[in-house]
């Protein structure tokens, strides 16, 4: 198994050396290997947005190294970021965040747009993945005119339109009912089963305790790092 | 992203917000069709000004003679005519006003009558629409004949055929001999509002009596020059003063003139270009209001992959977009406008030079472009994790 993201002393200081100075990330180091499903536990304010900003390429850290699939992440202008962003990861957010007048299939097509996929290749993979989250009736649907479960699969087949190595998940099922929320968290198993690599960000125990590996972050540190093993839950019992 | 995808993602945000989206254009519209419609008007009316001028003045060469200190006039026209490598035709030129001209029971108050000789007509560019042109025994004998003008004409005859009747000018018996084209429609005050006579005549018609102006028409531009050069010469060997005669062509005067329109149509059409400026500038601040709005949006396509340079694109080809629809809008509003104020200004249908509406085309793209992308680049520098806070 080869490691994807290798995260050593990261941290992020916002206002460094004034008296507002916050350490957001303090000396973490973490490495995640390829088909781990890691869950990344914490309350709020322990950091663990920032860290997913900072693995999901959207933020550089004030201090450390980071390669991601063997790239150094934290010397990259922001243009190669979003290469990286493009090519190596699917972000899932809380919020959806599907652009309101586009339809589920613009949506979904739009990471491929901007890799500059052929229109042919583009929209066959864009349907295949729209398939794959059983939304391939309502492509033309917009965000408005769908239930959140269901904006929230057009952003997981957003988030694999490109088939990514990592999958990142902030919060997923946060703004969803538990039936949605269990659905959403079986496909993330299921993609995760299929040799995808899911880093889930949640701040709920038993939504932590679906994935193979949790971490807990607090005040900005890594406090404990387990990995799971017939301890795991599947998604029926921590919905139920 | 290619362009069509960007330019059908533009036209979707601008069907979107259709009534913003109009509202924007109209600076654009008002902008594009008072440049088009100014510098047609312009260019329109300086046309129509020179084609009557070409006409009748192109590579004529007016003479003036103010001295009495030699009386040169019968020197002068052997001169002229002996210079026809040059000169086709050559006349003496004079004019008087009058009034009392009747035929029968109508009258008309005044006009301007010429005096020339049997080659005035050729020389001015006046074409015999019917009837004959004065001839050298007209001249000689100092017959009384007129040529009308059609403004004379359709005054005292109307539909009545004029040549050959008698008419009466300041109590004198004249005949009607022949009738020029119509240039402007028979208006009162325009080139039709006259009437030629032998220059013989200028006792009986006219106080003054000498002939101090003659008028000689060159062979081209070429030979226009050269006879003034000679011209010149022989007056100066009779007069003492150069200021005692004048001789100049037409050509510079129009030359002169149609660079002062031109001059004219630049600021003219520089100073609608001014609301066009501002236009450009409502464009600029609803792209703000745009990127403000779709923060959002901005930090979900660069979180999902978008590169600066995709963010850019984006908004600089809705501002263009905006912008070219705006301009093509002003097009045809502009052409419409044309026309109509085309028909009633100068009452001719003025079309567009396709110059000017692909100028305007081009220049209000561009222009959406400039003003586009302050906003454009703005987007592009929004940090991704701070635009996805964004509600």
């Amino acid at each position: 198994m080869s490691i994807l993201i290798d995260a050593r002393n990261i941290s992020k200081i916002y206002n460094e050396d004034s008296e507002a100075e916050v350490k957001a990330l303090d000396d973490v180091s973490l490495t995640v290997e390829e088909g781990e499903f890691i869950a990344v536990l914490g309350q709020s304010g322990s950091g663990k947005s920032t860290l997913m900003n900072i693995l999901g390429c959207l933020d550089i850290p004030t201090y450390g190294s980071y390669l991601l699939n063997g790239e150094a992440v934290n010397e990259m202008k922001p243009s190669m970021l979003s290469r990286i962003r493009s090519r190596e990861i699917g972000f899932v957010f809380q919020g959806f965040n599907l652009i309101p007048a586009l339809t589920a299939f613009e949506n979904v097509e739009l990471p491929l747009i901007y890799q500059g996929t052929p229109q042919r290749e583009r929209r066959e993979r864009t349907a295949l993945a729209l398939d794959e989250v059983g939304l391939f009736e309502r492509m033309h649907h917009k965000p408005s005119e769908m239930s959140g479960g269901q904006q929230q699969r057009v952003a997981i087949a957003r988030a694999i339109v490109t088939n990514p190595p990592i999958i990142m998940a902030d919060e997923p099922t946060g703004n969803l009912d538990s039936k949605s929320g269990s659905e959403i968290m079986r496909k993330l198993m299921e993609l995760n089963n299929e040799g995808n690599t899911v880093l889930l960000i949640t701040h709920d125990q038993k939504l932590a305790h679906m994935a193979k590996r949790i971490v807990t972050l607090q005040d900005g540190k890594i406090i404990t790092d387990v990995t799971l093993g017939a301890n795991r839950q599947d998604g029926r019992e921590v919905f139920s | 992203m290619n362009f069509f995808r960007a330019f059908n993602m533009a036209m979707k945000s601008i069907f979107t917000n259709k009534m913003r989206s109009f509202l924007t254009m109209l600076g654009i519209i008002i902008g594009v069709s008072s440049v088009i419609i100014l510098v047609t008007l312009i260019q329109g009316y300086t046309q129509k000004q020179m084609e009557q001028w070409y006409s009748m003045a192109r590579d004529t060469i007016s003479i003036n003679v103010w001295s009495e200190q030699a009386d040169i006039s019968q020197d002068l026209f052997d001169y002229c005519l002996g210079l026809s490598d040059y000169i086709t035709a050559v006349t003496p030129n004079s004019q008087s006003w009058v009034n009392n001209i009747k035929f029968r029971s109508k009258s008309i108050e005044d006009t301007t009558l010429y005096f020339g000789n049997e080659q005035y007509s050729d020389t001015m560019g006046y074409k015999i629409i019917s009837g004959r042109d004065i001839s050298y025994s007209d001249v000689k004998n100092r017959v009384k004949v007129v040529i009308l003008g059609e403004r004379v004409r359709k005054e005292l005859f109307g539909l009545e055929n004029a040549v050959g009747k008698v008419m009466k000018i300041m109590g004198e018996d004249v005949t009607v001999i022949g009738v020029y084209e119509a240039k402007m429609e028979g208006a009162r005050w325009s080139q039709d509002d006259m009437m030629v006579m032998p220059y013989t005549l200028m006792r009986t018609f006219s106080q003054t009596t000498t002939i101090n102006g003659y008028i000689a028409k060159a062979k081209d531009g070429e030979a226009t020059n050269t006879a003034i050069g000679l011209i010149k010469t022989f007056l100066a060997s009779k007069f003492s003063q150069e200021w005692f005669y004048n001789v100049y062509s037409q050509n510079e005067w129009q030359d002169e003139m149609s660079e002062s329109t031109k001059m004219m149509s630049m600021v003219v059409g520089g100073i609608a270009g001014i609301s066009l400026m501002v236009g450009g500038i409502g464009i600029m601040n609803i792209m703000l209001v745009s990127v403000t709005e779709r923060t959002r949006e901005i930090g979900i396509r660069t979180a999902i992959g978008a590169r600066r340079i995709d963010i850019i694109n984006q908004f600089l080809i809705e501002a263009a977009t905006v912008s070219a629809f705006g301009g093509l809008l002003g097009i045809g509003v502009g052409t419409i406008g044309s026309i109509i104020a085309g028909a009633a200004l100068i009452k001719t249908i003025l079309i567009p030079s396709p110059f000017i509406m692909l100028g305007a085309f081009l220049f209000s793209a561009v222009l959406g472009i400039f003003f586009g992308f302050y906003p454009a680049n703005k987007a592009s520098r929004l940090h991704p994790i701070e635009a996805l806070r964004n509600q």
